[in-house]
């Protein structure tokens, strides 16, 4: 059976090992916004990074990305590249600590395009889920404001993977 | 008007202090969710005229402007809730055709992206955590035309 986009969701967040309240805020639940919560969201969504960087670096050493799309991957990865470093940099000057990516992220299953692709749109609808979801809880202006524009990458990733793998995109 | 790209301003937020990203520079600074609303209004409003004209010069635009403007409707109807859960003005009920509107696909392209970022830009004006994440989700589905509309533009220029 095809996993849904909730399932697909908390799977990636339990691999990322993301800290609790911001699983509840995935699952719907509500919470005051404040200083922690926005850490706790950045260090989530930095998980979602790494874990997307990973992916696309799995497809493009081993040549994975068929050659239309492999523009596309590039370009994905570099989007990927910059949303970690700005997630960073603001955790950072909040006197956070950026956590690093996990040391495997299981992918040696990705071995044909067609395994790779709905990989990547799986972890891009990830990402856009988990942005959506929690840009709401978001108290501080730069950071809300950071993180809709990386939606807009996610957007944009997640419908050109759409379209690559036959579905619909309007 | 905007002067950064979306990926410029992301450098430059990672390049520097996070205020940065929220400074001047930037494109728009909205003071009140009212602003945000209004311009939202006007830059929808551009980009369904432009997609009307579009849709009679190009019969294989026809299905696509359908859906968007299908979509706009929804999201009109959600901000009209969104404004009376805010205390805001009701929208005016219509507004003026932009001047010079002609079936060109790059402008389209050009105000869809105005229309997306003017939901990024306005967000942090909004203050209101179901309001915020109501329009961020209008702002997705906006991003999705954009995104089909960058496509079709690849495809044409081969």
């Amino acid at each position: 059976m095809a996993e849904s986009r909730r399932d697909a969701l908390f799977r990636v967040a339990g691999l990322a090992g993301l800290a609790l309240p911001v699983v509840d805020l995935l699952g719907g639940a509500g919470a005051r916004a404040s200083e922690r919560l926005d850490l706790e969201i950045l260090g989530a969504a930095l998980a979602l990074e790494h874990h997307a960087i990973a992916i696309y670096e799995h497809g493009l050493e081993r040549g994975l990305f068929p050659s239309g799309l492999r523009d596309y991957a590039v370009e994905f990865r570099g989007d990927h590249l910059g949303h970690r470093d700005t997630q960073v940099a603001l955790m950072e000057e909040r006197g956070g600590r950026a956590p690093a990516p996990q040391r495997t992220y299981h992918l040696e299953g990705l071995t044909s395009a067609e395994r790779l692709l709905k990989e990547a749109l799986t972890i891009e609808r990830v990402a856009q889920d988990a942005y959506l979801r929690l840009i709401g809880n978001i108290r501080t202006s730069d950071y809300q404001l950071a993180a809709a524009f990386i939606l807009v990458d996610e957007v944009r990733h997640a419908t050109v993977w759409k379209r690559a793998t036959g579905a619909r995109i309007y | 008007m905007k002067v950064l790209s979306r990926r410029a301003a992301l450098r430059l937020a990672a390049a520097g202090p996070a205020l940065a990203i929220a400074g001047p520079a930037v494109g728009e600074e909205y003071a009140s969710a009212a602003e945000v609303f209004a311009a939202i209004d006007t830059r929808e409003a551009e980009v369904a005229a432009r997609l009307r004209v579009l849709a009679r010069a190009v019969p294989a635009a026809t299905a696509l402007a359908e859906s968007v403007l299908r979509d706009h409707e929804r999201f009109r109807a959600e901000r009209a809730k969104l404004r009376r859960r805010l205390r805001l003005e009701p929208a005016p009920a219509a507004f003026p055709a932009p001047a010079g509107v002609d079936a060109d696909l790059q402008a389209l392209r050009e105000a869809l992206d105005r229309l997306v970022y003017t939901h990024a830009e306005g967000l942090p004006a909004v203050r209101d955590p179901h309001s915020v994440h109501q329009l961020a989700t209008h702002m997705v589905e906006h991003a999705r035309h954009l995104t089909v509309v960058d496509l079709w533009l690849e495809r044409e220029r081969g």
